[in-house]
């Protein structure tokens, strides 16, 4: 009953943004075949904050109010939306034997892959430590008392690792838990198997556009199988933690911002807004990697359009303003026992240098984690002839990797500490990006 | 066509790679989901993590929802916060050696002391509050 639910809940937040690109953006010419990973960012970034712009307001969420919702919403979807018949995924024709043979093993282990991750989320509730320490604790206090806007987010005296973190995984797990009455931490896994199949399916549309089908679903099955999205750790797709909605979103802001800067519309300028917003509303490294975006997006943009470009970076600012005014009233992350948290000296911070790229060196050649993916990502780095279309990617993923190496340079915390907790993690926010500039190359 | 067949050859050998290592995770997964399909979510809980839910368990069924839990450790608390809330824990101190000392400073709430740092074997204690059943220890 609860992976049904969940899924019911899935299609409404699809449907939601679906409407939303074609209500608001006036977009008619909007396809789900094509489009359903974009549609799903929006409904997940419209849903979970919404409800905390609600919060912000000083409403309470209830559950009765909650099922109320989405009992219209899908009566709307349901009334609005003309396309149902026609819909189809593109490019899937079911009959493997149309395919060649090496489709036909990439599509394969492809579905070998997500039958893995399935299964993980039908097995046991969430559990890994990020999971539950950040986001699951988060949830279920939204959901217990309705509102981010009690003493359990705010009253320094209580136990709440980081509670200055982003809330869009709380919310959108509290708004499953008040569909189904109670903190069902098992079948809520299924939302992240659907973040991540969505963002597989936004790769492979950015992968389209240079690449034909049969190449692009090679590429999403090696992206889709590294061994580590079905590891047993806090990089696992359906671990409850936000590291694949935080790459879907990055990616997708990313996407977004080359597709404006191809001149295609209005509408990618409405889907970078909000996939902005779900980067800073996912985790707490989300501001200075959209901000560092949305500044080469108006350096990229130059002299005839940059305008263009502050006034979407203005509409970002204002619709994110609510969260970063209440990021900085929420308490500081507390360490325990309390540690004064200063900073690296510029001189320790040298030092930390070298045990650092060692760390990366050799986290990027971990087989058991990457496969080959690093290495063929250098092979093709270094085969590449020039193309502007590629700096769209690579140069937005090496302002995320100075930020980053910035944060494991200053911060107190050992390097060996930071290589083991977050590495493979942080490097798997910019792998969809580097992805798309592999095959965009 | 013969440039992509080549291309396709040379790409199926990251994925072959990746089949490599995600079988024993595929194999992993299906043995987990078969031994859970007739388990409820505590059964599942229990099976996974026995050692630390087991203690949990204890805890949520001593402690009322709305109580308020010192936490006396010198560990971050993990799981614990997850697992007891509505039961919201309070910074007691980090050394254990104060846990006398805070129960009586707060002689109505419960107390709870951490050894471990491993969620596997996380040596949760229980003391309740002094107020209502004395200063004796409630579990070991």
């Amino acid at each position: 009953m609860g992976i049904l639910t969940i899924y019911i809940l899935t299609l409404v937040i699809l449907g939601s943004g679906f409407l939303c690109e074609r209500l608001v953006m006036k977009h008619s010419e909007l396809s789900l075949s094509t489009e359903w990973a974009w549609t799903f960012g929006v409904g997940l970034v419209l849903w979970s904050y919404s409800l905390f712009l609600w919060n912000f307001m000083g409403a309470h969420v209830t559950a009765t109010g909650i099922r109320a919702v989405l009992f219209v919403s899908t009566l709307v979807i349901f009334f609005y939306y003309k396309q149902f018949p026609t819909f189809r995924f593109q490019d899937i024709r079911m009959n493997l034997r149309e395919r060649s043979w090496p489709e036909q093993i990439s599509l394969s282990v492809l579905v070998l892959g997500l039958l893995t991750s399935w299964m993980q989320a039908c097995s046991l509730p969430i559990y890994h430590l990020d999971a539950v320490m950040h986001f699951g604790v988060d949830a279920k206090a939204l959901f217990h008392l309705g509102t981010y806007r009690a003493p359990f987010f705010f009253e320094r005296g209580l136990v709440h690792n980081q509670p200055e973190y982003p809330l869009l995984v709380p919310y959108l797990e509290a708004l499953f838990y008040w569909l189904r009455g109670f903190a069902d931490d098992l079948s809520v896994r299924h939302l992240f198997f659907a973040i991540w199949i969505a963002f597989l399916g936004l790769l492979y549309r950015g992968l389209r556009e240079r690449l034909p089908p049969a190449s692009s679903w090679l590429v999403i099955s090696i992206f889709g199988t590294l061994p580590l999205f079905t590891a047993d750790n806090e990089t696992q797709v359906v671990s409850g933690c936000a590291d694949t909605a935080f790459a879907f979103y990055w990616t997708g802001m990313i996407l977004s911002g080359v597709h404006i800067l191809q001149g295609r519309g209005r509408p990618w300028m409405f889907r970078l807004t909000l996939f902005s917003l779900g980067v800073v509303f996912l985790k707490p490294q989300g501001w200075p990697v959209s901000w560092a975006a949305w500044f080469l997006l108006i350096l990229a943009l130059g002299k005839p359009r940059w305008k263009e470009g502050v006034a979407g970076f203005a509409r970002f600012f204002a619709l994110a303003l609510p969260w970063l005014w209440t990021a900085h009233t929420l308490p500081r992350e507390i360490t325990f026992p309390p540690v004064v948290i200063n900073g690296q000296s510029f001189a320790g911070a040298l030092e930390r240098i070298g045990p650092l790229t060692v760390g990366i060196l050799l986290e990027l050649t971990r087989l058991s984690d990457w496969g080959i993916f690093w290495i063929v990502v250098a092979i093709c780095i270094g085969a590449w002839r020039s193309r502007p279309a590629v700096y769209y990617f690579l140069v937005p993923w090496a302002a995320q990797f100075l930020i980053y190496m910035s944060v494991y340079l200053l911060y107190p915390q050992p390097v060996s500490w930071w290589i083991a907790s977050s590495l493979s993690r942080w490097l798997v926010h910019g792998a969809g990006l580097i992805t798309l500039a592999v095959a965009w190359a | 066509v013969k440039q992509n067949k080549k291309a396709a050859f040379i790409l199926l050998v990251p994925l072959l790679c990746n089949l490599y290592f995600m079988g024993p995770h595929f194999i992993w997964s299906a043995r987990l989901f078969v031994r859970t399909l007739p388990m409820n979510p505590l059964q599942r809980r229990m099976a996974f993590m026995p050692s630390l839910y087991h203690d949990m368990l204890e805890v949520q069924q001593r402690v009322p929802p709305d109580a308020t839990i010192w936490y006396v450790a010198p560990l971050s608390p993990h799981e614990l916060l997850y697992f007891l809330y509505p039961r919201v824990l309070r910074w007691g101190s980090p050394y254990l050696s104060d846990r006398e000392k805070i129960r009586r400073a707060h002689p109505q709430d419960w107390v709870i002391t951490n050894h471990s740092a491993n969620p596997a074997t996380d040596t949760v204690e229980l003391f309740s509050p002094l107020q209502e059943t004395g200063p004796r220890k409630d579990k070991d």
